[in-house]
């Protein structure tokens, strides 16, 4: 009997000890756009845990990687014991459930305009204690967008910026790419759509006979854009302005980053040069 | 009967007014943009209702359709292949091939044995479609980023956009659809005999074997010009033959044109709603379901009066 009790006793110690909590700490992020602004503001070393994606600055390439942006392995992160896991709000609700059920802290971050992204790195700067760091950025960041909006194009150009040929999909004035087109000054020949990232059709881009064409996505090139039926009269076709991801690296302004001001930039050297 | 016919050419006939004229805006853009899609509208719906009413006599089953023998999902897969490396301009040729390959598998399967059974045959076309569809779902679960290019082959595209070599492969392809839909019209008679059981079929002299085959692979390579160039659009195949059996009686000979006439008339219609119905373009596919099935449902109560 007593034999017994010593056993269940010393069995419950070992439970006990398994159960007790190792300390949290780290950072996992499964957005690359708000790696890359932790990243900026409070350097690598809080990060433990990174999706595929996330693949600027170089650095977060040596990191732990818990998948990619839509399908993260939740055991993986669990194991990593992080204090907090940044997602992103888009198509990452549902990751962002499923960690909340296992006791992880999360914090979701979708910024929409580039005033949302100052207030992510706002945030961030408070999560990583790094808040001078972040408030430096922003006003850094301000002062070049200030400039930015100050150039005026003598010939305002209409760009149509394609994300996706099949079905064929543009964005709105109200989309991140949109703000960044406009801030390039150029003029977005689909300023009001249903949705930020909708299709549209076919026949509206040939009669809005945009000046620039940007595609965003991998795997067209120029050649096709200009054999498409009907489109050789858009005068982007026939003064052969139409630019693909070689051109402008879309991680530029399809994430909401610092580097947006380099992408601002880009999209107005190939717009107006 | 002549009225049957005037009145289905002359609902053709306003639809295709209707959708040339709905937001007209210069000739350079009806003829290089409205008249492919409107072109490309008539053929998938003559060629699903056309053929949906011959592999429902071939496999005397009501409920067959076009893509029933599984070659829908093989030049989906196709395209979708296409799509994923990158290759969008050979789409339509990767479905094509998609779907010669499936015709080729769901045969071999269904006349080992040396006789081409319509059970073994529809047997062997649900089974191959299911795989298919598994593979396509894993492709999807996989690249999640052209999710969007997935849907639009399983929901119908009509919109697609043809480059300039592509746009005489298209030509073309409707020639040549055209001729196999002739083709199987030419097989009415033999089709109508058919129905009375293949056994009688067979002692009146129609050689079943090699007539069941023959369909079977003019009507799925017609499916696979359909799918690669406009995705999967459920429906038209199935209820459209059938929505014509109500008007005429059960002959092949007027089924099958009418069917081909409805289903252009059917599409088209589906497709200006899709169109313009909403601000967001609607996948096509969705519009076929939304309004055939009420319809359909309505012609079978006040039948049973």
């Amino acid at each position: 009997m007593k034999k017994t009790f010593l056993i269940i006793f010393l069995l419950s110690l070992v439970i006990m000890a398994c159960q007790q909590e190792l300390p949290k700490n780290g950072i996992v992020v499964i957005s690359p756009e708000l790696a890359e602004i932790i990243v900026k503001i409070a350097g690598d070393g809080q990060i433990i845990g990174v999706t595929e994606e996330c693949n600027f600055p170089q650095i977060l390439q040596f990191k732990e990687k818990v998948g990619n942006f839509g399908q993260v392995n939740l055991e993986k992160i669990a194991l990593l014991r992080p204090e907090y896991v940044i997602t992103s709000s888009l198509e990452q609700e549902g990751v962002a459930k499923d960690l909340e059920k296992l006791g992880i802290k999360v914090i979701s971050i979708y910024p929409k305009s580039i005033d949302e992204m100052f207030a992510a790195i706002t945030e961030l700067g408070i999560i990583t204690k790094t808040e001078k760091n972040a408030e430096k950025l922003i006003s850094e960041l301000k002062e070049d967008i200030d400039e930015l909006k100050n150039y005026q194009p003598k010939n305002p150009k209409k760009v149509f910026v394609e994300i996706y040929n099949d079905p064929i999909m543009s964005v709105s004035a109200e989309s991140y790419i949109g703000s960044l087109v406009e801030l390039a000054g150029g003029i977005n020949i689909f300023p009001v759509l249903e949705r930020d990232y909708s299709r549209v059709k076919n026949e509206s881009i040939i009669l809005a006979n945009p000046d620039v064409i940007i595609t965003t996505y991998p795997g067209i090139d120029k050649d096709t854009i200009k054999n498409r039926k009907g489109w050789e009269h858009i005068n982007a076709v026939k003064n052969n302005e139409i630019y693909t991801i070689e051109d402008v690296n879309p991680d530029l302004i399809v994430r909401a980053t610092p580097r947006n001001i380099e992408g601002v930039k880009l999209l107005r050297s190939v717009i107006y040069e | 009967m002549n009225r049957r016919f005037s009145l289905a050419i002359l609902l053709f006939i306003v639809l295709v007014v209707v959708y040339s004229a709905i937001n007209y805006t210069n000739s350079y853009i009806y003829l290089n943009v409205r008249l492919p899609r409107l072109l490309l509208t008539i053929l998938v719906g003559m060629i699903l209702s056309g053929t949906g009413s011959v592999f429902q006599i071939l496999l005397n089953n009501p409920l067959a359709e076009p893509y029933i023998l599984g070659v829908s999902s093989g030049a989906a897969l196709g395209s979708i292949i296409a799509g994923l490396v990158g290759a969008y301009i050979f789409s339509p040729l990767f479905g094509f091939m998609g779907a010669l390959l499936s015709i080729v598998i769901v045969w071999a399967l269904s006349s080992r044995g040396g006789y081409l059974d319509k059970t073994k045959l529809l047997f062997s076309g649900i089974i191959l479609g299911m795989f298919i569809s598994a593979i396509i779902s894993f492709l999807m679960y996989i690249f999640q980023k052209d999710v969007g290019l997935i849907l639009q082959v399983l929901m119908g595209n009509l919109g697609h956009i043809f480059n300039k070599t592509e746009w005489y492969i298209f030509l073309f392809s409707f020639a040549i659809s055209i001729f196999f839909l002739v083709y199987l019209y030419s097989q009415s008679n033999a089709l109508n005999i058919l129905t009375t059981g293949d056994d009688a079929a067979q002692s009146i002299g129609v050689d079943v074997k090699k007539l069941r085959l023959k369909v079977f692979i003019v009507g799925s390579i017609l499916t696979g010009v359909s799918v690669a160039y406009a995705g999967i659009i459920g429906f038209i195949g199935l209820i459209i033959p059938h929505f014509v059996r109500l008007l005429v009686n059960a002959d092949q000979k007027k089924v099958f044109p009418l069917s081909v006439i409805y289903g252009a008339s059917f599409l088209m219609l589906c497709d200006l709603l899709a169109f313009n119905l909403t601000v967001i373009e609607l996948p096509v596919g969705i519009i076929t379901s939304f309004i055939g099935c009420p319809v359909f449902i309505y012609l079978l109560l006040i039948r049973k009066k």
